[in-house]
């Protein structure tokens, strides 16, 4: 089975980090994980202690790189707004049956409070772009490509 | 890429041309000086293969600029300039505003010199640190809101923050647009817009916002100096912030609407960032609805962020007759605005630049009329920043623009990683440079050697004549997201 494998971009006014897993939903969760290590220096674990919470999250899109735009935006809200950290994430990804049909993700999250402090909070992330986004199926699995607007 | 590189050919002084070619509407127009044509090769003309996008959307009119703090960005580049006729199909582009809708800088002037400021530099650092929160993780909150009370300051913007006791009415006077954008929609947010701006109304965020105190070292204009209150030993504080969580939503919201929208305008891009829809059209007029929102939103965090510098300097053992802190101006340089250029209304979309507009312009006010629009900016946060005007030949050459700041030259992983061998609070306060930050990730990733030095770029505006130099400001004091 192909590795799971992210590495950073050098993008001159942002960040940019390309992705590549042997499944969509492994991809998803490694995009998770990047998007908090861009957030803080030392993001809590999934075996984190203390108060935890589950969530269930469902999300759609017209495609599946713009599902993964929605999944980050999602993250960013959650950790920004909702002052929650997403520490462990069960995902599905389902294509669409249909021609014209959405892809959805389904997310069960275990979060765990933002603190700031503890965590090494690096600063804000505004958006996930659509810049040069890409995400792509080959032989060895998928593989994606974000900018992050900071 | 070497194609585009020989596409490109002088057009005046630092003024390159890069002539209409495959889908490109228009020419595209961009400002360097050698160093930042060097700089641009370096990262294989990314930028000006942004710039190429943007001219080949529905409605342009020609040029595309870019100033010269160009660099990568996302849809547009940073430094972009792009003027549509909404009349003949021109269109708007969420992501040609970009996440920070209004993201801008106010400059306030004062009764202070260098050697008041110097014994109080640390108390004054830690006051402006507690008192102006950055985001997320700071545990005060400058202002709080009800929802019906945001909704209002949506349509009122700094007024608003004005009638609640945070400011004066000669500071709109000296605000773009007297802080106030019309036509915005308060409806026309989503309620997660509302929900991420209600708790953030007077805070900096992070990233390369910044709040910063500095001593005037240099003056290049002094008619222009004197009109803006600006002498040599003189303190100044900077304001660099936006519209927040708030304005990231509406972008969101709006480039996922536009991408959705995008077959229904039979409108083809290059790049998806730049999902645009016609600005008469019923997504357009929503998003300029939402955009203005946002806007006054910025417009009314810069006058609270005003009031808690007021609030800090007075707490450092300054009284408001000693600091007389007062606004020169604020100016945004992440907006589309509808403007008159060449007999005829424009929506000229800004990212990452700044309006500019010459002596006698009726949109400035009176007390800046003989001199032109103050434009302000900022370099790093160990070097310098500077005060600009516009001129006639930024009405000519770029709808009335200029540059809005210094330019990155280094990723932020980069800078990162340069970081870590070495103190860099130590080397600023080296060079007389008090920092407080919520945390050190951004200090390292806004290094002063991140950035172009911005010296290069005014003098780049300068040559070029779509800006000319008044002043430069020293930091002495910063605080960071």
């Amino acid at each position: 089975m192909p590795a799971t494998r992210t590495r950073p971009l050098e993008h001159t006014g942002d960040i940019g980090f390309e992705l590549s897993a042997p499944d969509l939903e492994t991809l998803f969760d490694a995009a998770r994980r990047v998007l908090l290590a861009e957030l803080m220096a030392s993001p809590p674990e999934g075996n984190h202690r203390g108060d935890r919470d589950e969530a269930v999250l469902q999300l759609e899109a017209p495609a599946a790189d713009r599902l993964l735009v929605r999944w980050l935006d999602e993250l960013l809200y959650l950790v920004q707004t909702r002052q929650r950290v997403p520490v462990g994430a069960r995902l599905r990804v389902v294509p669409p049956a249909l021609d014209g049909a959405a892809w959805q993700l389904q997310a069960q999250l275990t979060t765990a409070p933002l603190d700031p402090q503890a965590h090494g909070w690096r600063g804000e992330v505004k958006g996930a772009t659509y810049h040069d986004l890409q995400l792509a199926r080959g032989r060895a699995g998928w593989r994606a490509r974000v900018i992050l607007d900071v | 890429m070497t194609t585009l590189e020989r596409t490109f050919e002088t057009a005046g002084r630092c003024r390159y041309r890069i002539p209409r070619h495959g889908d490109m509407r228009v020419d595209a127009v961009f400002y360097a000086s050698q160093a930042i044509l060097d700089m641009l090769a370096e990262e294989d003309y990314a930028s000006l293969r942004q710039l190429v996008n943007v001219a080949t959307l529905p409605g342009i009119v020609a040029p595309a600029l870019a100033m010269p703090d160009i660099h990568w960005g996302y849809g547009f580049p940073i430094g972009g300039v792009a003027a549509f006729d909404p009349r003949a199909g021109g269109v708007v582009s969420p992501g040609g505003v970009g996440y920070d809708i209004n993201c801008g800088v106010r400059l306030l002037g004062s009764a202070l010199t260098a050697d008041d400021l110097a014994p109080r530099v640390e108390r004054l650092a830690d006051a402006l640190f507690r008192r102006v929160p950055t985001g997320v993780g700071s545990k005060r909150q400058a202002e709080r809101l009800e929802e019906d009370e945001l909704r209002r300051l949506l349509v009122e913007g700094a007024g608003f923050m004005v009638a609640r006791g945070h400011g004066e009415a000669d500071d709109l006077a000296r605000t773009e647009s007297g802080g106030r954008l019309a036509g915005a929609d308060p409806d026309a947010l989503s309620p997660r817009a509302l929900e991420r701006g209600l708790p953030q109304l007077g805070s900096l965020g992070s990233g390369n916002h910044f709040l910063e105190v500095q001593v005037v070292d240099e003056i290049y204009h002094a008619a222009a100096a004197a009109a803006m209150g600006l002498a040599r030993g003189t303190v100044t504080v900077l304001i660099h912030t936006g519209s927040r969580g708030l304005g990231h939503q509406v972008c969101s919201d709006y480039v996922e609407r536009f991408l959705d929208a995008l077959p229904r305008y039979g409108i083809d891009l290059p790049d998806r960032q730049l999902a645009a829809a016609p600005a008469e059209s019923p997504d357009g007029r929503a998003y300029l609805g939402a955009m203005a929102a946002a806007a006054n939103f910025a417009f009314a965090n810069r006058q609270r962020i005003t009031a808690s510098v007021r609030e800090a300097f007075e707490e450092a053992g300054f009284t408001p007759r000693d600091h007389g802190l007062h606004v020169i101006y604020d100016l945004a340089h992440n907006n589309a605005k509808l403007e008159e250029h060449g007999g005829r209304p424009l929506l000229v979309h800004r990212k990452g630049a700044t309006r500019a507009f010459p002596p006698g312009h009726p949109e400035l006010p009176p007390a800046y009329r003989p001199i032109g629009q103050p434009v302000f900016v900022p370099g790093d946060m160990g070097r310098y920043s500077y005060v600009l005007v516009g001129t006639e030949g930024a009405m000519r050459d770029t709808f009335g623009s200029s540059c809005h700041g210094a330019g990155r030259r280094m990723s932020r992983h980069r800078a990162r990683k340069e970081a870590r061998r070495r103190d860099l609070l130590r080397e600023l306060a080296d060079r007389g440079v008090v920092v407080r930050a919520a945390g050190r990730g951004t200090v390292a990733e806004e290094m002063p050697e991140a950035y172009k030095d911005v010296a290069d770029v005014v003098d780049t505006v300068d040559a070029a004549g779509i800006g000319r130099k008044v002043a430069r400001l020293r930091p002495r004091l910063v605080v960071k997201g």
